[in-house]
């Protein structure tokens, strides 16, 4: 049985949701996506991003280092996207921006599709700076782009932060009442070494790691934080984990990493489910 | 597209193995891969031949998973974009591991009788022994010091060549833009979610898993590579 999930305004037929950056515009036909409760496109910003110079990826013990670097096609080709574009599930689009009013402008504009159930703002793209800083760095950073997402929309708002984020309980405190939940969290700044050239293996020297490799840390904030609405994110890559981010007292999970390793991953969960 | 738990046969070849699974009932075309799958890692290899539904694919030992494969393995695929249809009397061009697609591109133009010519580089002598188990064959081989763009002749006929970047970049700089390459890049999913194998071209950032492998030469952006 899958069990719906309400969180706030959003509910959901199960409490999977597809992560931005594993499923395209939530469009990839290869994953089952009408089995998730959810899925996040990828991130959108104001003006199409090539992205970061390859390589892009490196592998690691038990997970993956990316850095894309927000590689999408930009407000202006989502809009016509989305005329003709048929959602699987519940849709959520994913926004990031370098400044506030990026973030206020997308919300705006895309608050008039009726497609569009809810959002998620990137505040946590390890790929992403601001004058050298991680947007959404503490609870200042936050709280600034936070305030003019609140007032450029009325859809639900989920907000995904880094696992870096300072003052994170006082985020969680003083947020929790304005919006639909937080996902803890982005991927972890990470990066490579490859032993040939002695130099970083990525074209952007570092990225962000996701997989296994970071779940039981990201266990540890949810259960820490478990009195919040919390969307977990970071390595379910099997059924177990899954049960135990549960457990530990997340309203909803994310799934990314497993989707790339196994478009059919969802299977075993929705199974498990039964 | 397949995505299952097949059993894998093994082949070695000194610095090369032959690996197989099969039978499968979706044929592929050359120039399209699979993807190996372990629990916690995917790696993309383009198929080599086929035979009697068992695909075949050609793999370099260089790393762990290469020198270790596993016995029992899911298989992904195929995915990506094939060669476009030689015309006779095309040039085929291989170095290394890049054999495989080409090899498979050979295999089919010897089933159609359509007249190619295939060039084949490689580092060491003792890996041409592989040759001899393939079901198509180079006309001429080189080994290094000698490379294989040495014994290319410019030519208005079109190409298909893969094999090590500095290789393509030769063959680019000898026989102009009229060709096609199979290009290689690390692969986090292989069907087009992540776009982290994305190679350089003169439109942009293009994803090698699902715009490629295969690109018109002209269309890479080489200065970029």
């Amino acid at each position: 049985m899958e069990k719906l999930v309400r969180i706030k305004r959003l509910t959901l037929k199960n409490p999977f949701i597809a992560s931005s950056g594993t499923c395209g515009y939530a469009n990839v036909e290869e994953i089952p996506l009408h089995l998730f409760g959810a899925a996040v496109t990828k991130t959108i910003t104001f003006t199409p991003r090539e992205g970061n110079r390859p390589p892009r990826l490196a592998e690691t013990p038990a997970g993956l280092i990316n850095s894309i670097g927000l590689q999408n096609m930009g407000l202006s080709a989502f809009k016509t996207f989305l005329q003709d574009f048929v959602k699987p599930t519940t849709l959520l689009v994913s926004v990031g921006g370098e400044t506030p009013e990026e973030f206020s402008s997308i919300l705006h504009e895309l608050s008039k599709y009726d497609i569009i159930d809810g959002f998620e703002l990137n505040l946590s793209c390890p790929n992403l700076r601001l004058g050298g800083e991680v947007v959404g760095k503490d609870y200042i950073s936050v709280s600034t782009i936070l305030d003019a997402c609140v007032k450029a929309t009325n859809k639900p708002i989920l907000v995904k932060l880094s696992p870096f984020t300072e003052e994170l309980g006082k985020i969680l405190d003083y947020w929790e009442p304005l919006l639909e939940g937080f996902v803890l969290f982005n991927t972890f700044p990470a990066m490579e070494i490859d032993l040939k050239s002695g130099q970083p293996l990525l074209g952007a020297v570092s990225g962000g790691l996701s997989g296994p490799a970071i779940y039981p840390i990201v266990l540890n904030s949810v259960y820490k934080h478990k009195d919040h609405t919390i969307i977990a994110s970071g390595g379910i890559a099997s059924p177990q984990i899954a049960q135990k981010f549960i457990l530990a007292g997340a309203k909803a999970l994310e799934i990314g990493t497993a989707n790339l390793w196994n478009p059919e991953f969802i299977k075993s969960l929705v199974s498990e489910e039964e | 597209m397949v995505n299952k738990t097949f059993d894998i046969q093994q082949e070695d070849f000194d610095t090369y193995k032959l690996i197989s699974f099969g039978p499968v009932d979706e044929i592929p075309q050359p120039g399209q891969f699979y993807m190996f799958c372990t629990d916690y890692l995917k790696k993309p290899f383009s198929v080599a031949f086929v035979q009697e539904n068992d695909i075949f694919f050609i793999i370099k030992k260089a790393g762990n998973f290469t020198s270790n494969i596993p016995s029992k393995l899911r298989i992904e695929g195929p995915y990506g974009k094939p060669f476009p249809k030689p015309s006779p009397n095309s040039t085929l061009i291989s170095g290394g591991a890049g054999i495989g697609p080409i090899c498979f591109l050979a295999q089919n133009l010897t089933q159609s009788h359509t007249v190619y010519r295939w060039f084949h580089g490689e580092n060491e002598e003792r890996s041409l022994r592989l040759l001899d188990r393939l079901p198509a064959n180079p006309h001429q081989c080189t080994v290094l010091p000698t490379l294989v763009t040495d014994i290319l002749n410019p030519s208005s006929s079109p190409y298909f060549a893969c094999g090590p970047r500095a290789m393509l970049k030769m063959v680019v700089n000898k026989l102009g833009m009229s060709g096609f390459v199979s290009m290689e890049e690390r692969m986090a999913c292989g069907f087009g979610a992540c776009y982290g194998c994305v190679i350089p071209t003169t439109s942009g950032y293009k994803r090698v898993c699902k715009e490629g492998p295969v690109f018109q030469a002209g269309d890479v952006a080489w200065r970029n590579l």
